[in-house]
């Protein structure tokens, strides 16, 4: 057996090999062994990761939360295919960081301030660490939540949420390289599907459903604020920036070359269509509180769906809460330690012992922390947190996403796998709705806010 | 990573073998730890691109501004 074509590396002199390299080669010498045997599906399990993790990352609590209150306050109707049309437009950026990972073996961070030098780079870390911890808190009033409905009570519930998520992102770094730090996180990610029976056993009408599937109505009506609200928020659901540099690191740090590529779009667009028929179940199970009456709404969904359609799917909803937080705790924690470690230039990879990568261990654990304590300060507005963390996520999105295009366009990087023109028209358009999305939100409730409209 | 940023690498007989070279085989040259540090040189970046992108940077900042100013408004 020789070694791969593609694999003649050797260190340079006096450049010692890290414990990195050794555990990032033990899994790509299982990627070739597979992919030299034909082994089509083991070399498929080996590949899949990033991309799933960052679709179901992505169908976070305050996600699972906009798209119930969007089901309740509009019913089945213009949001069910809006949900279809926003992953489709989360496949063609993630396939793109993707493709810029498995090509460059480098984040998000580290290109962007890199090529386009510090200025912009720590504007880019800054961006994605104050709105990571934004939505880390919204993670946690989301666990708290589902917590709350099985307990009870919600005095205790808080402290509980706050022991699980913090407990959680411990145990898997403790787990000690990226390949089990990701089956980990992938197990989880699989009780994202509660969603589904939630949405079954809410006895949906499967003609509405279907005709707002091929016709996007009914048009939802009402107050404008809201309603640019929940679209900007069912955007900031699908496509963010923790999702960039996250897919891009993950993709680097799994080891993931231009060989991969194929497999990694594979990964991307089941992780996508996953995501949005989970995204689709916590809409239509929200759906079923359609008319019932404000009150029902927010982190108070369980228990609204039990009262409403029965405390098997109130029960499926909780459960689906916790996971959905739990699952984006542990993917925007990694997400924030790997941006500030390849800013800082530090070791930035789950490969490293937490004496190697300190900076990176670190980070992990101390967002989740300081999110964590926030949702244990008496009277803090985390319904609010949580129902606009998505929007925040919105309104510094493009310039991310402008980036990510450069980098993807990129020839000195990328070669022949830079974007094509059709690519970037994509993109481009993805941008240009992302954008004004986030404005109108910005400035209609702004207006709205100070009186002037 | 294309070829035209790709740092010239010493010839083979310069290397020092030692342990984990069988496993190191395995990985592209630059996905080792050593050559991922090496910063990458700038991005031509035109004036246009610049100013578009600055315009898009302060953009940004005045809707997050806004929008961080409902969420607050919101609140009282």
């Amino acid at each position: 057996m020789t070694p791969p074509a593609e694999a003649a590396a050797l260190p340079l002199p006096g450049q010692p090999l890290t414990e990195e390299d050794l555990r990032r080669s033990e899994d790509r010498a299982r990627v070739w062994r597979a992919r030299l045997n034909g082994r089509r599906l083991s070399l498929l399990w080996l590949l899949v990761g990033p991309g799933l993790l960052a679709m179901l990352g992505e169908n976070d609590g305050p996600s699972m939360l906009s798209y119930a209150a969007t089901g309740a306050q509009y019913g089945v109707g213009f949001f069910l295919p809006f949900i279809l049309v926003t992953f489709a437009m989360a496949y063609v950026c993630q396939e793109m960081v993707m493709r810029v990972g498995a090509v460059t073996h480098r984040g998000y961070g580290q290109l962007v301030l890199e090529r386009y030098g510090p200025f912009w780079g720590w504007l880019a870390a800054g961006d994605l660490l104050f709105t990571n911890l934004v939505t880390l808190i919204a993670e946690f009033v989301a666990v708290r939540a589902g917590v709350a409905y099985f307990l009870g009570s919600s005095r205790l519930a808080g402290p509980l949420a706050a022991a699980v998520g913090v407990g959680l992102v411990v145990v898997a770094l403790a787990l000690g390289r990226y390949w089990r730090w990701e089956r980990f996180v992938l197990a989880l990610a699989v009780l994202n599907g509660l969603f589904v029976p939630a949405a079954l056993l809410a006895h949906p009408h499967w003609h509405a459903v279907a005709r707002a599937a091929l016709t996007f109505t009914p048009l939802p009506g009402g107050s404008l604020q809201t309603l640019l609200l929940l679209l900007a928020s069912t955007i900031g659901a699908t496509v963010t920036p923790w999702m960039v540099f996250f897919q891009q690191s993950a993709a680097a740090d799994k080891g993931l070359t231009p060989h991969d590529i194929r497999h990694g779009r594979y990964d991307t667009l089941v992780g996508a269509i996953f995501a949005a028929v989970f995204g689709c179940a916590a809409l239509v199970a929200g759906a079923a509180l359609h008319g019932v009456g404000g009150a029902l709404s927010g982190a108070g969904f369980p228990l609204a769906l039990k009262h409403v359609v029965g405390s098997a799917v109130g029960s499926l909803f909780a459960l689906g809460l916790i996971e959905a937080g739990v699952v984006a705790l542990l993917t925007i924690s990694a997400s924030t330690a790997y941006a500030l470690g390849e800013c800082v230039g530090s070791a930035n990879s789950f490969n490293n012992s937490p004496r190697r990568a300190a900076l990176f261990y670190l980070v992990n654990v101390a967002v989740a922390v300081v999110a964590a304590a926030v949702i244990l300060i008496p009277g803090a507005p985390l319904l609010s947190i949580a129902l606009n963390a998505n929007v925040l996520a919105t309104v510094l999105l493009p310039v991310t996403l402008l980036f990510l295009i450069l980098l993807a366009s990129d020839r000195e990087l990328m070669g022949d796998h830079a974007n094509s023109r059709l690519r970037n028209l994509a993109a481009g358009l993805i941008v240009a709705l992302v954008s004004l999305a986030g404005a109108a939100y910005a400035i209609f409730s702004f207006l709205e806010t100070v009186h002037l409209i | 990573m294309s070829e035209r940023l790709q740092q010239k690498e010493p010839a083979a007989t310069e290397r020092r073998p030692g342990a984990g070279d069988d496993l190191v085989m395995f990985l592209e040259p630059d996905q080792l730890v050593a050559d991922r540090r090496r910063p990458l040189p700038r991005a031509r970046v035109s004036r246009g691109l610049a100013a578009f992108l600055l315009f898009a940077r302060i953009a940004v900042t005045v809707f997050a501004a806004l929008a961080i100013y409902t969420f607050a408004a919101q609140l009282h």
